[in-house]
């Protein structure tokens, strides 16, 4: 009996092609809205109207990347692995088809009502108030089918639940109740509402949401993806049970304490923005332990990294994870946050998290799926393709944004030989133009790899949509 | 699970399996050594960093750390810092600032060299957004940088402008908002006249039912700051299709309340925002006189001309010194009309010798002309002249 009439696999399949349908849309608004920064003409192309402006179409582009995307490759890699570590079928595959068809209504919906600019002004939660509560319900389907799912699992047969699964109930749990804390508004009409929140409040409970959809959406969910396809890709035991143990914990009660960092040196009390930027630094230990325990897996094994497009993916995303998830305490330090702070180095460091660490393990968590789905082998001249032009884009976008970012913090605070400011705030702004320009090209670069994933994955499937009617023809 | 054949033996795994082909497996390894160090190194920080800032919330208060530390207390540090490098060097120069006029800071090379270094970016961040990095304007904003001045270019009136700020104001469709909108299109057609030499005499009429010339001239100058030149083809509402911005400025005037189509012409109060002080505000007015169109400042020195004679002076004595100053003010082209009819009444009377009388009317033409110097020095802040 093979994969796909074993398990409920067409939900799963479904997610995968939106997922990487997603990228491209996501990666493609991100490159145009890098270009109105780096010439500004493209906010309206002269038309002076509204709809495509930076502060329309950047929320779209978050929510396309993040949610769009990210969403759903999560969503199809744990409906994949919920059923083969637990050797079951879904708990209920009509459930899993209401999660996808309303997470892709949610979709819609906010590439309807962002360009039309009904916003919460809520970063990375701008969705109105009707679009929460269909994300909650959305959310909270996927969740309930998941749990029950491991609940309903042959207990004979698989006893324990896999540590891919932890990080995906941990990750279901903490967005449902960051989600639903933060949303909390008093609706006016459809299209508007007020936070119940004011003041400081209001924006700690944001950034409270705000890090962990990096700590939780982005972080823990996408080790639950490691978890699985690099032992499976690698096909090594997983190096250590006890350190995934140690750092499942140490994330799960680490990250919900950190969004106080975005908001040190402004109304925030003082302790409460030490208080964020301390378990920030105490934070980069057990953030590595996913990175260390997925590459010490494939000790003994490197060679694989030769041939093995999928695995190198894979290995990369936790070179870049680390990375990423070493600076971001750094940068949580006072004295670096106070020349990092609202500077492009910011943007760098997301991006070094969402396309060297969440854009990399997904694709090779997607490929891995659909290879394992059609049972086929993919193109590996288009793999070979997309990897080094995503690692060239990504390493240019970092770049770009590093320097762009640390001379614009350095000029913010720059004194001249009178004792005063010795550069305006443009001046500034026109320093930035050549990265600006570096990070656009590196952002397409990563559109272009995104692109041929999708080729990829549309040739995969036809083909192997081909072969199986000619041995179906066979057979018949 | 030991109920199931290990499928790796001799592996050192947990001996637990997933996955259909039970290949997803872990290995009973402990963390590396260094890695459970540096965790636990990562929980003493917690403890150092938390003992170090405040961090630790308590019953409405809070720990409050053993550096002292709070931002606002780096805040004012830095900026202490930055306070007292100013004060170890410039005490002295912006003591002056402060101090001195407007007229004697500009004339002062070292105060205005100082002014227009410090005031670069007062200038960039709180006029350039406007009036444009180096003062050359922007769509609908004045140049700063020409000498065509709405309110005027002397440095008084540049402190007074920044100091108060600006709100435009012109009726719609004319003072009386009587013009129709053929007329309007008329009047704009006779406006873009004005800006290339021209004044068509039949549609002058319409200028006038206008009452333009109230505020704008008779023939398109103004009188007295305030309203715009038109005739120097320098426009305050500057558009690509200039004749079709004419049309709308007169048809929806300027600042005109309740009009979206109305021509926007506000300059915030920057001297009473509170974003610039009284010293700064010096500074950037001298910056902005310096960028092209400032009015001559003339050395405010009543001394070098002859100073009203003393009483018991001959004639001759004060006859010479009327003549003298009453040439200096002819060339500095300010006399008086009268000056010179009274020389030369004061000279018929000294010929047909009514001394005291001549003599009398000799002195008033020399005051008569001394003030009118002492008013060249102060005319070129009086705003411009027609």
């Amino acid at each position: 009996m093979n994969l796909t009439e074993r398990y409920d696999l067409d939900v799963v399949k479904w997610f995968v092609i939106m997922a990487s349908v997603y990228l491209v849309i996501g990666t493609t608004v991100g490159v145009y809205i890098a270009s109105e920064l780096a010439w500004p003409f493209l906010n309206d192309l002269g038309t002076d109207l509204p709809y495509f402006q930076f502060g329309r179409l950047r929320p779209l582009h978050t929510n396309a990347v993040i949610f769009a995307f990210g969403g759903s490759a999560l969503m199809a890699a744990a409906f994949y692995i919920v059923q083969r570590t637990n050797q079951t079928r879904l708990w209920s595959n009509k459930m899993a088809w209401f999660t996808f068809w309303s997470w892709n209504l949610v979709i819609l919906l906010a590439v309807i009502t962002l360009p039309l600019g009904l916003t919460q002004s809520k970063e990375y939660a701008e969705l109105e108030w009707p679009i929460d509560i269909l994300i909650t319900l959305s959310w909270a389907s996927y969740m309930y089918n998941f749990i029950m799912t491991i609940h309903i699992r042959n207990r004979d047969k698989v006893p324990h639940v896999y540590v891919a699964n932890w990080f995906f109930m941990g990750m279901m749990v903490m967005v449902t109740y960051l989600h639903v804390v933060n949303n909390l508004s008093i609706p006016v009409d459809w299209f508007k509402s007020y936070s119940i929140f004011s003041g400081v409040q209001d924006a700690m409970i944001q950034w409270w949401w705000g890090h962990n959809a990096v700590g939780f959406f982005l972080t823990a969910g996408f080790l639950g993806m490691m978890y699985y396809f690099v032992p499976k890709q690698a096909e090594r035991p997983i190096y250590s049970y006890r350190l995934s143990v140690i750092h499942f914990w140490a994330l799960m009660f680490g990250y919900v304490w950190l969004g106080a960092h975005h908001l040190q040196y402004t109304a925030l009390p003082d302790w409460a923005g030490s208080l964020g930027a301390t378990i920030s630094l105490a934070m980069i230990i057990p953030s590595w332990g996913g990175a260390l325990n997925g590459i010490l897996t494939l000790s003994g094994a490197w060679e694989r990294l030769r041939e093995d497009y999928i695995l190198r993916f894979l290995i990369m995303s936790l070179a870049f994870y680390a990375m990423a998830t070493f600076e971001g305490p750094v940068m949580a330090a006072k004295t670096v946050n106070a020349l990092s702070h609202y500077t492009d180095w910011t943007i760098g460091h997301v991006h070094a998290g969402a396309l060297g660490w969440n854009i990399m393990v997904a694709a090779g968590a997607l490929y891995h799926m659909i290879e394992k789905i059609y049972n086929v082998k993919m193109s590996q001249k288009l793999l070979g393709i997309h990897f080094w032009v995503h690692t060239i884009g990504t390493v240019t976008y970092i770049v770009a944004m590093w320097v762009s970012g640390i001379m614009q913090g350095l000029m913010w605070r720059a004194y001249d030989e009178y004792g005063t400011l010795a550069y305006t705030f443009a001046e500034s702004v026109s320093a930035m133009h050549p990265y600006y320009v570096m990070r656009a090209a590196g952002g397409a670069l990563v559109v272009l790899g995104a692109i041929t994933m999708l080729i990829n994955i549309i040739i995969t499937i036809r083909k192997s949509s081909r072969e199986q009617a000619s041995v179906q023809a066979a057979t018949a | 699970m030991s109920k199931h054949k290990n499928p790796y033996p001799g592996e050192n795994n947990t001996g637990h399996f997933w996955d259909d082909d039970n290949d997803v497996r872990e290995l009973n390894n402990r963390p590396p050594r260094w890695y459970m160090w540096a965790l636990y190194m990562g929980a003493i920080s917690v403890v150092i960093y938390s003992f170090y800032y405040p961090t630790i919330p308590w019953f409405g208060e809070h720990s409050k750390g053993s550096a002292g530390w709070t931002q606002i207390v780096e805040m004012k540090e830095s900026v202490q810092q930055l306070e007292d490098y100013r004060q170890d060097r410039f005490a002295d120069t912006e003591k002056a600032i402060a101090e001195k006029s407007l007229e004697e800071i500009v004339l002062d090379d070292e105060l205005r060299n100082y002014s227009i270094k410090t005031a670069k970016v007062l200038f960039g961040d709180n006029c350039a957004a406007c009036h444009g990095a180096g003062g050359q304007g922007n769509d609908g904003f004045p140049v700063l940088a020409d000498d065509d001045w709405l309110y005027g270019g002397t440095l008084s009136q540049i402190s007074a402008t920044i100091t108060h700020g600006k709100r435009g104001n012109m009726p719609a469709k004319g003072m009386l908002g009587n013009l129709s909108d053929p007329e309007i299109e008329k009047l704009a057609d006779f406006v873009m006249g004005l800006s290339q030499g021209k004044s068509d005499p039949a549609t002058k009429a319409l200028y006038m039912k206008g009452m333009c010339m109230a505020c704008h001239g008779p023939n398109g100058k103004p009188p007295a700051p305030t309203a715009a030149n038109l005739t120097d083809g320098i426009w305050r509402f500057k558009a690509d299709d200039q004749r079709a911005s004419v049309v709308r400025t007169i048809k929806h005037g300027v600042n005109k309340p309740g009009d979206p189509l109305t021509q926007d012409a506000v300059m915030p109060a920057f001297g009473k925002s509170g974003v610039i002080n009284a010293v700064q505000l010096k500074k950037l007015v001298v910056y902005v006189h310096q960028l092209g169109g400032g009015a001559k400042v003339i050395p405010p020195t009543p001394a070098k001309f002859k100073p009203v004679v003393a009483s018991g002076s001959s004639f001759d004595a004060v006859m010479s010194a009327a003549e003298a100053n009453y040439k200096k003010a002819i060339d500095a082209k300010i006399a008086w009309r009268d000056t010179g009819a009274m020389i030369k009444e004061a000279k018929k009377l000294h010929k047909a010798g009514k001394g005291d009388a001549a003599t009398a009317l000799a002195k008033k033409a020399n005051t008569q002309a001394v003030n009118s110097l002492a008013q060249a020095a102060v005319a070129d802040f009086a705003g411009p002249r027609f």
